[in-house]
């Protein structure tokens, strides 16, 4: 058995990024990464060699995310203006209206229902393809598809380029 | 023609079926001016999202969250059936976080190291045999064009930085200490990143972040209980690759310090391995301590295991 715990240390950036997208709490997202990886290296064995370490990852913290993270949540309401200033503070780079948009792409995104976020953000942000999304996260591709379509469709909405839309 | 957004969204994606698919989509956004704003609508809205949570990836990652990795169990208690028993047990991670001799150790780093100077360490020289790394040298610039090649390969030996720490209790050792580099290349090798990885990787993983990578090469006992590793990190920054070999060894307040580091910047992209005379510096080092002898994986395994302090076990 080979001790995936480099390639962990490896993958946490993209960990980070992907849990901070759904919990929208920069605390929270580490806290949710240190569960998944322990719960990873806890299961390792079913874990199958030559598969996605990032997706089989993914999966972890999405389902850990939905089965014991997710009612905490609800009590965190300020959380996101914190997970804001953490995260944009020191970036003296960027620009102020690219900040208010980014911080508007995030609070979409966390108005999202659950499980459109999760399809959104592997596909949108960690660039996955439909066909690798749908096999994280256990679904059919349709459905991979039709809830990319309803969150993305929502964000364009929040963002003001609705009325350019049309279709679903 | 009707491209729905779906269809434009997966032509953006490049998840479409087939060819056809984008042919078709392509001959679509050819003869309609509202399809083209529509599509460059949907690249803005997928740029954004990627940007709304870019800063996240750039960011260093907490090292306690990489001690939490390093002190899992391993392999997993379920596993080890007839296995010796696991130097922990499974802990929930509320409790995992409670401090760990590791964990201190980290913390002490975080506080203490950052801007530190370099310490020069005590200690005897080694026991015996010939150490050295074989290492092939050599970089290379593929893919650009030889005058360019030439003209950067001059500009990276002007910048070839070699510094080397007085070691004090080798006898003699006069080392050329040039301290107007000493600080570019110094600061990068504190940082708690390298500084977690000196305690947690076994040599020959290579963790990356970002576009960085870091690697332990080997690792040896300077001194009864006072170990030394070697590490090759490569940076990119600014269209430039920083690339140092470095050995660092323990400090008497169990941090690590730089004794040797040679940096080269190379065009981006490089082939980046460290260069002939970057290795033929570190065996200028090695040649200098005496004798260096290389653990073992076993034996580094053990010793990483233990924090590389307190008694050491012996095979």
């Amino acid at each position: 058995m080979i001790d995936p715990r480099a390639e962990l240390i490896s993958l946490l950036p993209r960990l980070r990024r992907f849990a901070y997208g759904l919990t929208g709490d920069g605390h929270q997202a580490d806290d949710l990464v240190q569960t998944g990886c322990l719960k990873a290296i806890e299961r390792w064995q079913q874990y199958q060699p030559g598969t996605s370490l990032a997706s089989w990852m993914f999966r972890i913290l999405q389902t850990t995310w939905l089965d014991e993270y997710r009612t905490r949540q609800r009590q965190q309401t300020d959380a996101w203006e914190e997970g804001f200033d953490e995260l944009m503070g020191d970036d003296g780079r960027t620009q102020l209206e690219s900040r208010s948009e980014a911080r508007q792409v995030r609070r979409l995104v966390a108005e999202l229902p659950e499980e459109q976020r999760a399809v959104l953000l592997l596909v949108a942000v960690e660039g996955l393809s439909y066909k690798e999304a749908a096999s994280t996260l256990e679904l059919p591709i349709g459905t991979v598809m039709s809830r990319l379509a309803r969150a993305r469709a929502k964000l364009a909405a929040g963002l003001g380029h609705a009325s350019d839309l049309k279709g679903r | 023609m009707d491209i729905d957004e779906p269809t434009l969204w997966a032509y953006l994606d490049g998840q479409l079926e087939a060819d056809a698919d984008y042919l078709r989509v392509e001959q679509a956004l050819a003869q309609d001016a509202a399809l083209r704003r529509r599509l460059q609508a949907l690249v803005e809205q997928g740029e954004a999202m990627r940007a709304a949570f870019a800063a996240k990836l750039q960011e260093p990652v907490p090292p306690h969250l990489v001690a939490a990795i390093v002190n899992a169990p391993w392999p997993p208690v379920a596993q080890q059936a007839q296995a010796e028993p696991a130097p922990q047990g499974h802990r929930p991670v509320s409790e995992a976080i409670q401090p760990s001799p590791w964990r201190r150790l980290l913390s002490h780093w975080a506080g203490v190291l950052l801007g530190q100077r370099g310490v020069p360490l005590g200690g005897a020289g080694s026991g015996s045999a010939a150490g050295g790394l074989g290492g092939a040298g050599g970089s290379g610039g593929a893919g650009a064009a030889p005058w360019l090649w030439q003209g950067l390969a001059l500009a990276s030996l002007a910048a070839l930085v070699l510094v080397l720490l007085l070691w004090r209790a080798g006898p003699g050792v006069q080392a050329p200490t040039t301290q107007a580099h000493w600080a570019q290349v110094h600061a990068p090798l504190q940082d708690e990143r390298v500084q977690v990885a000196l305690q947690a990787l076994p040599s020959g993983q290579v963790l990356r972040i970002g576009a960085d990578t870091l690697e332990l090469m080997g690792s040896f006992e300077r001194a009864p209980g006072q170990h030394c590793r070697e590490l090759q990190e490569s940076r990119a920054a600014a269209g430039v690759v920083t690339q140092t070999l470095a050995v660092l060894c323990q400090t008497p307040d169990s941090g690590w310090a730089v004794a040797f580091a040679a940096t080269e910047t190379l065009p981006e992209g490089s082939f980046v391995t460290a260069s002939g005379a970057q290795q033929a510096a570190l065996q200028d080092f090695y040649d200098r301590l005496g004798a260096v002898e290389f653990l073992d994986a076993a034996d580094e395994q053990a010793r990483l295991a233990a924090g590389w302090q307190g008694p050491v076990p012996r095979p």
